[in-house]
């Protein structure tokens, strides 16, 4: 019973996802650490120096002193946290590759796993930041959080649709190559332009009191920390993804050398 | 035979295992970053919530 095209187990797949994942994880929290905790630190000054903004009755989310959470402790769990979402993703990355891989662009598994990372940044963290911004602790009105929530999955969804019919149609056997590299690119641009206009515009204002260049610092850090995480997650998979050389040849190999 | 027909069931189940599989790991993640009291008692939930909160702002999520 051998398969034309030998694929591992789903075991190896969910390992190799898992891994990959926890690599992601670990370089996404050391960035967070690094690039990001700044800007919240700087947010919760502002938050506890004025009232930034009111949190509804019973919703207990002081920063201070009787916090639920300590504030050592919210940073060292939200590292943690970091690490345990890139397992997680990272598995279902690795299985979303060894679904799709036929039907992603690249010749070999390592550029097929590249290219599905580079869309997962696409859909799942560049989509939703452009409708709905990463904001420090310090902005947000809980008045509004459902409405964010929703456009924020809702955005990913529509990302994630859009991109499966432009990668569709860029290699649809049907048409002629060039006529489908226009028609990919036409509905790209389109179907953008139309999510840009019909998903509500559910970001909230940012208050006077919190500078915007704090805005900017926090957002371009989280970028750069999920960015590195889809980079991390998709070159390790890829490598653990390739076939492994015999030990019988890489033996002669080094008998030989 | 028998050996060949529960080879062939497995390989039929792998993809709808998968699938599962990378669905429960999704909304573990949205569990984590995004459980409101659907789930949890509202003790455990705002517990939750403060837990992961930086998490929640560093990925991206919105949050109140």
């Amino acid at each position: 019973m051998s398969a034309p095209t030998p694929q591992p187990t789903l075991g190896r797949t969910v390992g190799n996802g898992a891994l990959a994942g926890a690599v992601a994880g670990g370089l996404g929290a050391a960035a967070m650490y690094w690039l990001v905790e700044p800007s919240i630190r700087a947010a919760i000054a502002i938050e506890e120096a004025g009232t930034a903004h009111e949190h509804g009755a019973g919703a207990s989310h002081d920063h201070g002193t009787e916090a639920l959470v300590s504030r050592s402790e919210q940073v060292v769990a939200g590292l943690v946290t970091v690490l345990v979402v890139g397992v997680l993703i990272g598995i279902a990355f690795a299985l979303a590759h060894r679904f799709l891989a036929p039907r992603l662009p690249g010749r070999t598994p390592v550029a097929t796993t590249m290219v599905l990372a580079g869309l997962g940044f696409l859909t799942f963290t560049l989509a939703p930041a452009m409708v709905v911004p990463a904001n420090p602790p310090a902005v947000g009105d809980p008045a509004t959080v459902d409405l964010r929530a929703v456009t924020y999955l809702g955005t990913i969804v529509c990302a994630v649709a859009l991109t499966a019919l432009v990668t569709g149609v860029a290699r649809a056997g049907a048409l002629a190559p060039g006529t489908r590299a226009v028609a990919a690119a036409a509905l790209g641009v389109v179907g953008t332009v139309v999510l840009v206009a019909v998903l509500p515009h559910a970001a909230d204002p940012v208050p006077a009191n919190v500078p915007a260049d704090l805005i900017w610092r926090f957002r371009v850090a989280s970028l750069a920390q999920i960015g590195l995480m889809w980079l991390a997650m998709g070159a390790t998979c890829a490598w653990l993804g390739q076939p492994r050389t015999v030990p019988a040849a890489r033996a002669r190999r080094l008998v030989a050398a | 035979m028998a050996s060949s027909t529960t080879l062939a069931t497995g390989r039929a189940a792998a993809p709808v295992v998968g699938l599962a599989l990378a669905l429960v790991a999704l909304l573990g993640v949205l569990f984590l970053l995004q459980e409101n009291g659907l789930l949890l008692s509202a003790d455990a939930a705002s517990y939750l919530h403060e837990v992961t909160h930086d998490a929640r702002h560093a990925l991206g999520v919105p949050c109140h």
